[in-house]
């Protein structure tokens, strides 16, 4: 069937004078070129930057200085306290989306009347732009007259004042952003588990925990995992929440990129740190993938 | 699952529901808020405690279109009359249009 499918609009296209392999080259070769012009030259040219002394405010060409912007960095105290502080943000907000996330997951996979509009309104938070987010939970975690502080009673608490605080308050932002886009997958792999699993399980008199860990957990995990691949590599590029709602507290390694990049003007350095970072993500990511490929064996 | 569900089961559901509805609501409600400040006048979307009902005014958006600056007297009559309903607006907040438009 495929193969006469195949074969049949082949050759009606050939009568247009196209060949079935020219009109694939259509459609593949504009996104080849936007991803050769936007993505992969900048990352090459960014590469060369990086083995170099160069600043683009000054108009003069970039110097060859070898791995000395990579020892710099991997020597300067500032840049280990940004990646330990990215740490922290990335395991409280990835840690809180997928509990929040999953949990939601779990009380939703259930036939009840409005699950879908439930669903769309739980969804609300992630189609909300980062920047607006950010501004408005910095006016909702405002010490005078904020309404968190107000409805915590909590008197004037400094959400956003020092480290520890800023850090947890920006990253209760992102669970509240980001956990509907768990919540979504979850949800999607809860609804995937055959019912007879679940019945043949309560035959058995099996207990809630039981099943839980048995069935639900084992055949979930894959999305979770997804889930959670996705999620950790957001968070650690982590930029705009934390630069809108608190700059100098939560500095992570992207603002410390950024500031680097566009304050300082020092690009060499910048695309130095940055392939630093990409090689950091790149390492965690593949940790993820060969643990998800184990779990989908099994 | 089962057609046939125990006393235990219903329970469970409905808290599952209530629980799900708390969470929707706690979700929902800093959209509420940010909503609700595009309709607020400032002293109300500043003030303490946090006002939830309220009326409702779009003062802010045509502050959000035109150029204004602090009126010192108020409009005559007939300058406040011939005026359209958002200048009306405007000069009740003791403030005069420059301006129209964003730049």
């Amino acid at each position: 069937m495929a193969v006469l499918a195949t074969i049949d609009s082949g050759s009606r296209a050939a009568a247009r004078g196209w060949s079935d392999l020219a009109i694939r080259n259509a459609f593949i070769l504009p996104t080849i070129g936007f991803l050769v012009v936007f993505n992969i030259f900048p990352l090459i040219y960014s590469l060369g930057f990086s083995f170099t002394e160069y600043r683009v405010s000054l108009n003069k060409p970039a110097e060859f200085i070898g791995i000395q912007n990579y020892v710099d960095l991997l020597a300067d105290p500032a840049i280990w306290r940004s990646f330990s502080t990215t740490a922290q943000y990335v395991i409280v907000s990835v840690g809180g989306q997928m509990v929040v996330g999953f949990g939601l997951a779990l009380l939703l996979n259930r036939p009840f009347k409005y699950k879908g509009l439930f669903t769309t309104l739980l969804l609300l938070p992630m189609m909300l732009s980062p920047a607006v987010v950010g501004l408005f939970w910095k006016l909702l975690y405002d010490p005078s007259w904020g309404p968190i502080n107000y409805a915590l009673g909590i008197g004037k608490f400094e959400w956003l004042g020092n480290r520890v605080n800023a850090l947890f308050a920006v990253a209760i932002t992102d669970i509240w952003m980001w956990s509907p886009f768990v919540m979504l997958l979850s949800l999607a792999g809860l609804s995937a588990i055959p019912k007879h699993l679940y019945e043949a399980a309560a035959i058995d008199r099996a207990s809630w925990w039981y099943t839980f860990t048995r069935i639900t957990l084992p055949l979930v995990s894959p999305l979770l995992l997804i889930a959670l691949i996705f999620r950790t590599m957001e968070a650690f590029k982590a930029f705009d929440l934390p630069f809108i709602m608190s700059t100098a507290s939560v500095e992570t390694i992207a603002i410390k990129l950024y500031q680097m990049a566009f304050q300082g003007w020092d690009t060499g350095r910048a695309s130095a740190l940055a392939y630093i970072v990409l090689i950091v993500v790149l390492c965690i990511t593949n940790i993820y993938v060969k643990y998800l490929n184990k779990v989908k064996e099994r | 699952m089962a057609a046939v569900t125990s006393r235990n089961q219903r329970f469970g559901r409905l808290v599952a529901i209530l629980a799900i509805i708390a969470v929707t609501l706690v979700f929902l409600s800093p959209i509420y808020w940010i909503a609700s400040t595009a309709f607020k006048p400032r002293n109300v979307a500043t003030s303490v405690p946090p006002t939830v009902l309220f009326q409702p005014e779009v003062t802010p958006f045509i502050k959000l279109f035109t150029k204004r600056v602090q009126s010192k007297q108020p409009p005559t009559p007939e300058v406040y009359a011939a005026a359209p309903w958002w200048e009306k607006a405007i000069y009740d907040g003791g403030e005069r249009i420059l301006k129209v438009g964003d730049d």
